[in-house]
């Protein structure tokens, strides 16, 4: 996410639709990206998307400048994409607490290697994130699409940073798994 | 170092570059010399890292900003009261009714004001009603319409 200035901010606080629409326009893509990576659901990214920016507009003129407006934003985006999914998608949840199932369902659709070669990268990227409960891949989409670091997710999903590196760990892991089984002949 | 610890390492803070540098030189240096370490490494960036990393950027689609004009310019509604502090305020709450009970205590147990002044009325309404004031309580006085009776 692009780097928004204090005076941007307070303006907007004090309620200049121009200076909110510039930060609208600086941030909105990575809060976005994140909520499509995350729900895999256009529409609901785009609610979503929304919701943060109301939030953050309701909220902008209380934000006291004690941690950064970066790390508030992804915060917000993380929980509102998070919730979003966990509320919406009984399915979701269904599918990370039998992974195995999820595997067997991949495999009959396309190997992973086959996938690998499809011109549309965003197919593969969704099978990939099909794979990981939700918590596993909010930390894959913050960490290797947005590229945020440790420190910087732990912040944003309010945990430490070894459940980052433990959740990163096992995403990773599931990934190596569903690529075995794409690799089989 | 072995390979159960360079294994944990390259599954996160290797590949996501969060190691010392020295730690790291070490994991680089195993990884020449162990075909099973890097075989991992290799399976690693190729299945779990790169089909990520080469991911499009993508844009809100220009409703999304339609919409969240449309949500701000109603403006949310001002809270009537705001109870900062709801522990003293249950408490002077509380402290009211009681004081409000320990001095209107007098006025309905004992014959206070308010009771001679509803007995006076009482008796001053039995009075009219006996004619004595020299009106007649007759029908032929009467409007005799329904919402008179109803006002009677």
């Amino acid at each position: 996410m692009q780097d928004i200035s204090r005076d941007l901010l307070m303006q907007a606080s004090k309620g200049d639709m121009q200076a909110f629409e510039e930060i609208y326009r600086l941030a909105s893509s990575f809060v976005y990206s994140v909520a499509l990576r995350i729900i895999s659901n256009a529409d609901e990214a785009k609610e979503v998307t929304q919701d943060v920016f109301i939030k953050i507009y309701n909220n902008l003129r209380r934000f006291r400048f004690r941690s950064s407006f970066k790390t508030w934003v992804y915060r917000i985006t993380a929980n509102t994409a998070l919730n979003a999914l966990k509320k919406n998608s009984k399915e979701m949840s269904r599918r990370a607490a039998d992974y195995d199932v999820a595997l067997k369902a991949k495999d009959d659709r396309a190997t992973t290697t086959q996938a690998i070669e499809m011109d549309d990268n965003k197919k593969l990227l969704s099978s990939l994130l099909d794979m990981l409960n939700p918590d596993q891949r909010a930390c894959i989409v913050l960490r290797e699409i947005e590229g945020l670091d440790y420190k910087e997710i732990s912040r944003a999903l309010g945990i430490n940073i070894n459940t980052v590196r433990s959740r990163l760990k096992r995403a990773r892991e599931a990934l190596l798994a569903h690529g075995k089984r794409g690799d089989r002949p | 170092m072995n390979c159960k610890k360079v294994k944990e390492l390259l599954m996160t803070d290797y590949v996501d570059g969060e190691l010392r540098p020295d730690i790291r030189s070490k994991i680089k240096e195993h990884l020449a010399g162990c075909s099973d370490c890097r075989t991992l490494e290799e399976a690693l960036q190729r299945k779990a890292v790169e089909p990520f990393r080469n991911a499009q950027k993508v844009q809100a689609p220009d409703i999304v900003w339609e919409g969240i004009k449309d949500a701000i310019a109603v403006p949310e509604r001002a809270p009537v009261f705001i109870i900062r502090r709801p522990a003293f305020s249950l408490a002077a709450v509380a402290a009211l009714i009681f004081l409000t009970i320990i001095f209107a205590r007098p006025f309905f147990i004992s014959h206070g004001p308010v009771t001679e002044y509803v007995q006076e009325q009482a008796e001053f309404f039995a009075y009219l009603d006996t004619g004595a004031n020299g009106f007649v309580n007759g029908e032929d006085e009467g409007i005799g319409t329904a919402i008179e009776e109803y006002f009677l």
